[in-house]
């Protein structure tokens, strides 16, 4: 039985654009020999029914989550493929906490740098992402991630960091002092966009180190207390831990840069011990630099022999019937109130739990009603603007037949004049 | 006669922004601006506090979610954010008062923040300070602060209750119905109003919010991998206990005792009337941490209710 790792597709050197793939993939590189496993870079995140990457897919039970993949992999083999099988409870309780560290501080980081940051997004994260999903999606999806990015890393108030947001946020911040709020409760001004670019930038580059170091402090530490050379619990073999660190600091210091490095920065000039473990295990886990190209294009016996290091295998193609719910999903997202309706239905639908050997995995079923309700909406929008349209065309052909071409005219025009009040407002 | 045509030339040009006097539109003209300019004709002094109010700058006063008895009794808040900072001060010795109060009130939008005791005669000085000031505000305030723990563990263990513990506890109380109904309502709808259409859009809004911040960072809420991710955060935090008194090694309680109880206790506070009690049964079988609360409790809740 060969298992299979649906992924999302490489980006700027790495495997993948995600943490949380790029730290499964390194689990199963360090846990499985290269024979048992299949790694499918997905290039459209909605076929694999847990509609969220990573994902393990074995016979018909698919394992959504890094954590939940370890765990599956734990219990699947009977404790045969488990890296953290050595480790002392002091160490598993690390393990937990560091991962609950990584993810609720390391993605908002990821977010600012990948996509908040305006130059980042619009000149290396969007073109990565176009190259490696399909067609209408393209289009579609970073700003989608976009906005979940931001509203994340909200948090941390860079948002300033987007141009966009910092040119509305200036009048909000005047309206609130005006108020008679108490000077030192005041939330500070958004910083403008040429400090955040670093022309004036002392005190963003501030805030901007406070929230690195937050990040990379407590990580350096944990990689220098084993030597920065061998796996941080010290150990012959990786843990679980090690993958997941590893995921987030390949990805935030990849082997191709981005245009405003910050980030990468903040690492190299602070965290040197933290910067040169990661150089030196993403060669041991990941290979040389991976481009999209490579992995799409390329038949499957190709591949495995230009890129030895990973079990690389094509994704299957797109159907016709996912393009049109792609198409269909995206305009129901821009219609305004159904749009909220529908986004919180799909996320609510609550996912059946199967047991499978005593482990929770998730398996989604996508119910064809949504699908139908969304274009029964579609249509009956559709269908009354053109009904609004007939009874316009019949009202005004019935002026006509009462007045005569000419008088209509002068009707319709008399009626709709507001004289100086309506020029002056714009009316007509 | 010069002088004041003067003047009224100065003014129509600041009207039009210093430019050649245009005139628009939209312009009031000049005798009716003449007329409003003179508005406001006197202004009062601002007027006094109702009676009831509390007196400010008497006390430092802490602004919690809390019952009106709850109060005057110095009882551990309901609300896990504002119990953490009155568990805090608690710990530094600093003599408060707690008022109950709610979002509405506070300046920035968020319980608890704290009124500090005025040392000079006009009470108007003493700013309020919000939740994220009030570690500094202790530090310059008090002798015997808390310790504080800083280092990678603390940072990384901090995050299991920040994030974890707290999407479970988001999920517990507001998401889960049969703990919603009883306990949310019980805590935050009814004490805000006896209108039931106001109390049902105020339930929708709460849960709405709650189901929003466990959006951000999944797709969908697995209520069966909140609740495991909670109880393995439990299992970490409790190896990080063991059989110490508190958190760290320290013989005092610090901040970090302070956020930890903030969920046990209310997790395990029979009071509540939880009717869903996964979250608790699995806190349950953590005994260090059911001594940990327990000690708190006596230590510094206790002693009070005799006031």
């Amino acid at each position: 039985m060969v298992l299979e790792l649906h992924v999302w597709g490489p980006a700027f050197g790495l495997p993948s654009i995600d943490a949380q793939c790029l730290a499964t993939v390194a689990y199963l590189k360090q846990c499985l020999p290269p024979s048992d496993w299949l790694l499918i870079p997905c290039s459209d995140p909605s076929v694999v029914p847990t509609s969220g990457l990573p994902v393990l897919k074995v016979d018909s039970t698919w394992v959504h989550g890094f954590g939940a993949i370890v765990n599956f992999l734990r219990e699947h083999s009977l404790g045969k493929w488990d890296l953290d099988q050595d480790l002392n409870d002091q160490q598993r309780a690390d393990t937990i906490a560091f991962f609950s560290f990584l993810e609720s501080r390391g993605q908002p980081l990821l977010d600012l740098s990948l996509y908040v940051s305006s130059e980042n997004y619009t000149e290396w994260t969007r073109p990565a992402l176009a190259q490696i999903l399909p067609w209408p999606k393209q289009w579609i999806l970073p700003h989608r991630l976009r906005d979940g990015a931001k509203v994340r890393s909200e948090h941390l108030g860079l948002s300033s960091l987007d141009i966009e947001t910092a040119n509305t946020e200036d009048g909000e911040t005047v309206a609130r002092e005006a108020g008679n709020i108490p000077k030192n409760l005041v939330a500070k001004p958004k910083q403008t966009v040429a400090g955040m670019l670093g022309k004036i930038g002392q005190q963003n580059q501030f805030r901007l180190d406070a929230v690195t170091s937050d990040f990379f402090e407590p990580l350096s530490d944990l990689v220098n207390k084993s030597g920065g050379q061998s796996w941080v619990f010290g150990t012959d073999q990786a843990s679980s831990l090690d993958c997941l660190l590893l995921g987030y600091m390949t990805l935030m210091n990849p082997p191709l840069k981005p245009p405003r490095r910050w980030l990468q920065d903040a690492l190299v000039s602070r965290y040197p011990v933290l910067l040169e473990w990661t150089t030196n295990f993403r060669q041991e886990c990941f290979g040389g630099p991976v481009s999209a190209a490579d992995v799409f294009s390329s038949p499957t016996p190709g591949m495995r022999t230009s890129h030895p290091c990973l079990p690389w295998h094509s994704p299957t193609p797109i159907s016709i019937q996912n393009i049109g719910s792609t198409f269909l999903t995206a305009s129901l997202d821009s219609l305004p109130v159904v749009s909220r309706y529908f986004s919180g239905r799909i996320r609510r639908t609550s996912p059946q739990s199967t047991k499978v050997d005593g482990t929770k995995s998730t398996m989604v079923h996508v119910s064809p009603n949504l699908l139908f309700g969304g274009l029964g909406i579609v249509g009956s929008a559709v269908g009354t603007y053109m009904a609004y349209y007939m009874y316009r065309g019949s009202s005004k052909s019935r002026l006509r037949a009462q007045h005569g071409t000419g008088v209509a005219e002068r009707n319709t025009t008399s009626q709709r004049d507001f004289g100086e009040a309506g020029r002056m407002l714009g009316l007509i | 006669m010069p002088e004041e045509n003067e003047e009224l030339r100065k003014k129509q040009i600041r009207a039009v922004g210093g430019r050649r006097p245009v005139y628009h539109l939209f312009q009031l003209p000049s005798p009716v601006r003449r007329i409003f300019d003179k508005f406001p004709l006197k202004t009062y002094p601002a007027n006094d506090l109702p009676r009831r109010s509390p007196p400010i700058g008497h006390f430092d006063t802490l602004h919690i979610f809390t019952t009106q008895e709850g109060a005057l009794q110095h009882a551990p808040s309901f609300n896990p954010a504002c119990l953490k900072w009155q568990a805090y001060l608690k710990f530094s010795g600093i003599e408060f008062k707690t008022i109950s109060s709610n979002n509405h009130a506070s300046p920035t939008g968020i319980l608890p923040f704290l009124t500090p005791k005025s040392f000079s005669p006009s009470a108007s000085s003493s700013q309020p300070i919000s939740s994220n000031k009030i570690l500094k505000w202790v530090s310059s305030r008090s002798d015997t602060v808390p310790e504080r723990v800083s280092g990678m563990r603390y940072e990384a263990y901090r995050s299991l209750i920040d994030h974890r513990i707290r999407r479970a506890w988001l999920l517990t109380l507001y998401l889960d119905e049969r703990n919603s109904e009883v306990v949310a309502k019980q805590l935050y709808i009814y004490p805000t109003s006896s209108n039931a259409i106001v109390q049902l859009s105020l339930y929708h809004q709460l849960k709405q919010a709650a189901r929003d911040e466990l959006l951000k960072t999944a797709s969908y809420i697995r209520e069966d991998e909140v609740y495991l991710e909670a109880d393995n955060a439990f299992a970490a935090i409790s190896t990080l206990l063991g059989d110490d008194v508190y958190f760290f090694g320290n013989d005092r309680p610090s901040l970090f005792d302070a956020n930890i109880f903030a969920y046990t206790h209310l997790l395990l506070d029979e009071s509540l009337n939880w009717q869903e009690t996964r979250l608790a049964d699995s806190l349950n079988k953590k005994e260090n941490l059911v001594q940990h609360r327990q000690r708190i409790l006596t230590g510094y809740f206790d002693r009070h209710n005799a006031l």
